[in-house]
């Protein structure tokens, strides 16, 4: 993971969830209806609505 | 130390921080509301070796940067900034050990407090369940505060928590290393607040505050004097010269710190050194979020949940309404037949009743909850359903709510306070009573079985799936107007966690159920009962003219003697006429006379006016008020001889009163129109006042006339009347 995007009480709060750069985090799954997503972050288990989680940048690695 | 002004117990969410508030105060709890907020304020004694001292369990909160009203209460009450709830004298910092990382970032905030604080580590057989180890002396050397190993559903470590906190310190702050240049910044920051006043020692925390992006209230006088706003902007945009983003660097120099004291304090056992192998709960998540397992087990455990809140229910209140009624017949059997009596047995005991018949719906709905939400369950159910709900300005954890809903809005608004998002959870209150509740289901019976009785099971069941759409479609379309509307300005962050499956406690369970049913009963319960006995005295005063009275016995006075069973049919006509002449002359008689012209655009007259006045205290009262409005007496079970009455009344020029145009006109009044007072009065105590309430009010009932208007000519123009 490389950055947050985005400004104001959602970017903080996402970094305050554990979300800061250089972490590795894991896309578990997407909901069966197609969103939120669940992933990984710091050995516990965030879900996220799309339109957050596409303000975290991520550089792919493999599993 | 002085623990008199009391302990704060502070938390992340799901970190058991309310498991260990039950094992420190056992019963002697307090459940109220913070003042003009509709956040839940928990209280509780504990016995410390000091003494008895006062333990307030705070809202959890990922930050002390609060995102919503919950986490901004439990902020401002850390902070010594609330006047209703004094500054608390030691913090408990609840930390979850199976998930020790960010719930040390709450801690790394808590530390900053300059109040003596106690660390609870708890879940730590979570975490050695997962092969991870902590230390609580290494840990504790660590932060420099008492690290107390605790278990809070089996009660371990609750006595040297209780010791600990009586000889509790207040911590150092732990230095965070940041860069040179965000350093100079906050000096300079701390040296302009040292000359507007504050006091040397809180200069540089201050500093950081403010360029956290810290909003509290102890700020803004601050940020009010130019000096300080001034040089504020000046840090920001240096900081911004030089790449610096003050937020981010802030987050990643405690988490920096946080990684180091988990590597020191965290023994990973061989599960977690593999990496490979998944926990236990994603083992599980794998098949209870699955695609197709996963909506397959929701469907299940929603409609066992929906099936007993419908059913089992169902014989609980007619125990429980049975068992007041009995009461009232018993308590009032030796009063002479007078107002006394009948304010007793029709105003207070029936309101008693319509108080207690909530509560075995409540009861399970909440056991329910609290096994749903303590095993982790409730947050997937929140995962599986939030794309349908989010798409109208819902969340995922609204649909417990709006499924209760379909037995009864009152358990269902109650079920609201799962929905941390306040604007979610507003929005999930204001469109549960769209959803076609039990109780309209005696009205929806009664109007197609008189109008339709004749068609088809597929006209029928129609109608009736209708009338359950069109409060979901209105539903829908309400909650997308909340999204659009309501409180635009602020942003609360979708943030759902996950947590680690865990086996519900039973005694936490029962500790729910009891807890929200006296809460019920002791808050909405005063306004529903004052409710009833205004709406009795509205229909027994004023009383009949004797006059007119002796008429009508004359009337139904028989010349001749007559067997017993036929004088027993006389006197009940003689009484259904007599309540029919005192509910006609009463004031909700009046009221229905005074509503008739703003009701005839729906094809109603004044009598109709009177049924849909009686539903204020519960919809199926309109069966039964319409029962006293035609003289039949109070039909029960049995809706027959009222069809009767009703398809033989006629207006003044002979055509017929009722029509099928008007049943289905009721049927959408039913539908979309808030006829419940004691949802009203749930309502004011979940949002803290009468603003929603009123609001909910007026918004339901101008749209069921609008409705019902347009429903009437319509049918009028199909069916050809």
């Amino acid at each position: 993971m490389t950055s947050v995007l985005g400004s104001g009480a959602i970017r903080r709060r996402l970094l305050e969830m554990g979300l800061t750069p250089g972490i590795g985090v894991e896309l578990l799954r997407r909901a069966p209806l197609g969103d939120p997503i669940e992933l990984r972050v710091r050995g516990y288990l965030l879900s996220l609505r799309a339109d957050q989680a596409a303000l975290v940048q991520l550089t792919l690695t493999a599993a | 130390m002085d623990l008199s002004s009391g302990i704060a117990l502070a938390g992340n969410p799901n970190c058991g921080k309310t498991t260990l508030f039950n094992a420190l105060t056992g019963l002697r709890q307090k459940v109220a509301n913070y003042p003009g907020v509709t956040v839940e304020k928990k209280t509780g004694r504990a016995e410390l070796p000091s003494g008895p001292v006062m333990v307030v369990d705070l809202p959890g909160t990922y930050s002390l940067l609060a995102t919503s009203p919950d986490e901004r209460v439990a902020m401002e009450v850390l902070r010594g900034l609330r006047s209703d709830t004094p500054p608390p004298a030691a913090i408990v910092a609840v930390v979850d050990a199976s998930n020790l990382a960010r719930n040390l970032y709450l801690l790394s905030q808590l530390l900053e407090l300059g109040r003596p604080l106690v660390v609870a580590l708890n879940m730590t057989d979570i975490a050695a369940r997962r092969g991870q180890g902590v230390d609580a002396d290494l840990l504790a050397r660590h932060l420099g505060v008492p690290v107390i190993p605790v278990v809070g559903h089996r009660r371990t470590g609750i006595d040297a928590l209780r010791n600990a906190l009586a000889s509790a310190q207040v911590p150092t702050a732990p230095n965070w290393s940041l860069p040179d240049g965000l350093i100079a910044e906050l000096e300079v920051l701390a040296q302009v607040l040292r000359t507007a006043g504050v006091p040397a020692p809180h200069c540089l925390a201050m500093a950081s505050r403010f360029l956290a992006g810290d909003d509290a209230a102890d700020l803004a006088p601050l940020v009010a004097k130019a000096e300080v706003a001034e040089a504020l902007e000046v840090a920001r945009d240096h900081l911004a010269a030089c790449g610096v983003d003050p937020e981010q660097t802030m987050i990643a120099a405690r988490y920096r710190w946080i990684d180091s004291v988990t590597a020191a304090c965290v023994r990973a056992g061989p599960t977690m050194a593999a990496g490979a192998h998944r926990t236990y709960t994603e083992r599980v998540d794998a098949v209870l979020v699955h695609p197709v397992f996963g909506l397959g087990i929701f469907a299940l455990i929603m409609a066992s949940l929906f099936v007993t809140i419908f059913w089992v229910a169902d014989p609980l209140m007619g125990v429980f309404e049975g068992a007041i009624a009995a009461l009232g017949t018993w308590v009032t059997s030796g009063l002479a037949e007078g107002a006394l009596k009948s304010l007793l047995s029709d105003g207070v005991f029936a309101g008693v009743g319509a108080v207690i018949v909530f509560v075995p719906q409540i009861a399970l709905l909440f056991g329910l909850l609290a096994i749903l939400e303590d095993s982790g369950y409730l947050a997937r159910a929140a995962f599986l359903m939030d794309r349908l709900l989010s798409k109208v300005g819902l969340h995922g954890k609204s649909f417990i709510p709006l499924l209760s809903s379909f037995a009864c809005a009152i358990p269902g608004v109650m079920a609201a306070r799962t929905i941390e998002n306040p604007r979610e959870r507003l929005a999930t209150m204001l469109v549960a009573p769209f959803m076609s509740c039990s109780a309209r289901l005696p009205v929806y019976a009664l109007l197609i079985g008189t109008f339709f009785a004749h068609q088809g099971a597929l006209v029928k069941g129609g109608l009736v799936l209708g009338c359950y759409a069109l409060g979901v479609v209105v539903a829908a379309a309400t909650a997308y107007a909340c999204k659009l509307f309501l409180d635009r300005g602020a942003v609360t962050p979708f943030i759902l966690e996950l947590p680690t499956y865990k086996a519900p406690q039973a005694a936490e369970v029962l500790r729910q159920m009891w807890v929200n049913t006296t809460t019920f009963v002791t808050r909405a319960g005063t306004t529903i009962l004052a409710l009833t006995v205004i709406l009795w005295a509205l229909a027994y005063y004023p009383r009949l003219d004797p006059a007119q009275a002796a008429a009508i016995a004359a009337q139904h006075a028989s010349a001749v003697p007559l067997a017993a069973e036929a004088e027993q049919v006389r006197q009940g006509d003689e009484d259904h006429a007599l309540g029919q002449a005192q509910l006609a002359g009463s004031y909700v008689g009046r009221f229905g006379h005074t509503i008739e012209p703003l009701i005839a655009p729906l094809g109603y007259d004044w009598k109709m006016g009177v049924g849909l006045i009686g539903a204020f205290a519960a919809r199926e009262v309109f069966v039964s008020t319409m029962g006293v409005v035609y003289g039949v007496g109070d039909v029960g079970d049995n809706d027959a001889p009222l069809s009767v009455a009703i398809l033989a009344d006629r207006k003044a020029d002979g055509s017929a009163l009722w029509t099928p145009a008007v049943a289905i006109s009721l049927l959408v009044w039913f539908v979309l129109a808030m006829q419940c007072l004691s949802t009203v009065a749930v309502m004011r105590r979940e949002t803290g006042g009468w603003r929603w309430p009123l609001l909910q009010l007026v918004y339901m009932n101008t749209l069921a006339w609008i409705g019902a208007f347009a429903a009437y000519h319509l049918a009028n123009a199909v069916l050809g009347t």
